[in-house]
């Protein structure tokens, strides 16, 4: 507990409100322009719309977004050369799990902010039909979920290279094989980490090429995706974790 | 002396996997470009130019702004660790020709994608088996593209020179990226830096007829701004080496 705070404590002018804000703005603007350029035929599918459309945009933003946080609050040691001292007092899996138990918290308060601010948009938008109060709020679990094992990677290759361009260059491959890997075909989507975010999606569109009729449904994500997504989870936590054991300081 | 300061750039370069990202990363465009172009042969059939819609289609969005991004804030962040800071500024050289230094090995780097773009470009429509000549504008797309790259390059520059730290500025690159996405939907492409990019290699409309005189002076412009911002910064703010 008290290194969690410390975490908090070492980070405090390092400006993540401002990367969280940012996160936040560019989701917004670019919801926002998607809704501006919206009929009213396709305005009618109002919150499934929206859901929709905040997945695709998380597999875009949030894989870099959360490779810059875990860089943030990783690369102060690897500046302050701070591992030896670190590691006389405290077991570095006790390190490392602060610094996740760090980054869930920063990534859960920035997607229950998110989740809030697009309930927001959606009331005073008017959509249609009930409040999806319950549906939010597994979205916003589930793309916690997906972020947390993102994070699990960005932070073992932060702490593993004290060159940061290696962790970010992959959150950028991630950000867009996020995007692309909604062209995959199914198997192999799986197979890309950054691909649940479109994968736990609870809104599908089906298009139909003939009456080129569009239509949005509901669905639960199935539970292999789910195991599949812990498994990935699991896999980057303990290769990272070890490596970061191992590493000499 | 500028030719000095390049050597020594190119020297701090040695032996840095940085490259490596510029070759490594446009293979999945270019794989995934050309799937997605076997996939969708009845609505693309445009041979050479529907393959090059698809090869850039995201690249030029979100992709080339963030990867020239690593690239610029890796070049500061030899300066910003290390002490470096007192040595660089202290050499007995003006910053102009230091900063130039970075900027042109930043405008190389550009090119450089540009070309390993457009030789997997090449080649996978060749293994794609896609017939007819070779569009004869493909010199001109990456040559365009890396023009609008050098703007990028300028912006980025700066600001990882003014941010001391290596993600933001990529984060920002992204974020340049998709704002450029929206600005060169509005129409507006001529007049930001990072929709210069994407409209210099004609993403999605390889047919497009580029204004090169507002395209260039656009490129110029905004080169020559974050450039006099940059060399600015470097005159007047004390750099404490950390």
């Amino acid at each position: 507990m008290n290194l969690l705070r410390l975490e908090f404590y070492k980070c405090r002018r390092r400006k993540i409100v401002l990367v969280c804000a940012a996160v936040l703005a560019v989701e917004l603007i670019w919801i926002g322009a998607f809704f501006t350029r919206q009929d009213a035929e396709d305005m009618k599918w109002g919150w499934m719309l929206l859901l929709y459309n905040l997945s695709t945009v998380d597999a875009i933003v949030l894989p870099l977004s959360v490779a810059t946080l875990a860089s943030r609050n990783c690369e102060l040691e690897h500046k302050g050369g701070t591992w030896k001292l670190l590691e006389t007092m405290v077991t570095p899996v006790q390190l490392y799990d602060a610094k996740l138990a760090w980054g869930a918290l920063v990534l859960a308060v920035l997607l229950i902010v998110r989740s809030g601010l697009f309930l927001a948009v959606g009331i005073a938008e008017g959509f249609s039909g009930p409040l999806p109060l319950a549906r939010f709020g597994l979205f916003t679990l589930l793309s916690w979920t997906v972020s947390m094992m993102v994070y699990a990677l960005q932070q073992g290759l932060s702490l593993r290279f004290a060159n940061q361009a290696a962790a970010l260059v992959c959150g950028i491959a991630g950000s867009f094989l996020g995007i692309l890997s909604m062209l995959f075909p199914p198997a192999l989507v799986r197979c890309v980490p950054w691909g649940y975010y479109g994968l736990m999606s609870l809104v599908f569109m089906d298009w139909n090429p003939v009456t080129r009729v569009t239509r949005f449904y509901w669905r639960w994500p199935p539970v292999t995706d789910v195991v599949l997504l812990l498994l990935w989870a699991a896999v980057f936590l303990i290769v990272g974790r070890t490596l970061f054991v191992r590493k000499e300081v | 002396m500028l030719l000095r300061c390049l050597k020594a750039e190119l020297q701090k370069c040695r032996r840095s996997p940085v490259w490596l990202a510029f070759v490594v990363l446009p293979i999945f465009p270019a794989i995934l470009g050309t799937g997605n172009y076997l996939g969708n042969l009845e609505a693309l059939e445009n041979g050479w130019y529907s393959l090059w819609s698809q090869h850039t289609l995201f690249s030029s969005m979100f992709f080339l702004p963030a990867l020239l991004g690593v690239f610029c804030a890796w070049q500061w962040r030899l300066e910003h660790t290390d002490h470096n800071w007192n040595s660089f500024l202290t050499a007995p050289v003006p910053v102009r020709d230091l900063y130039g230094a970075k900027l042109i090995l930043a405008a190389v780097v550009s090119l450089l994608s540009q070309g390993c773009i457009g030789v997997l470009f090449l080649l996978s429509g060749k293994l794609a088996g896609v017939t007819g000549p070779v569009p004869p504008e493909l010199p001109e797309w990456m040559l365009c593209g890396a023009l609008g790259g050098v703007s990028v390059c300028a912006v980025q520059l700066f600001f990882s020179l003014v941010i001391r730290a290596f993600a933001p500025p990529v984060a920002f690159g992204l974020v340049g990226g998709i704002a450029g996405l929206m600005f060169t939907a509005q129409g507006w492409g001529y007049a930001f830096p990072y929709s210069l990019l994407c409209l210099g290699m004609r993403a999605n409309h390889p047919q497009m007829e580029l204004d090169l005189l507002p395209f260039a002076l656009s490129a110029l412009a905004y080169t020559v701004v974050f450039t006099l911002l940059a060399l600015g910064y470097l005159r007047n703010r004390d750099i404490a080496a950390e």
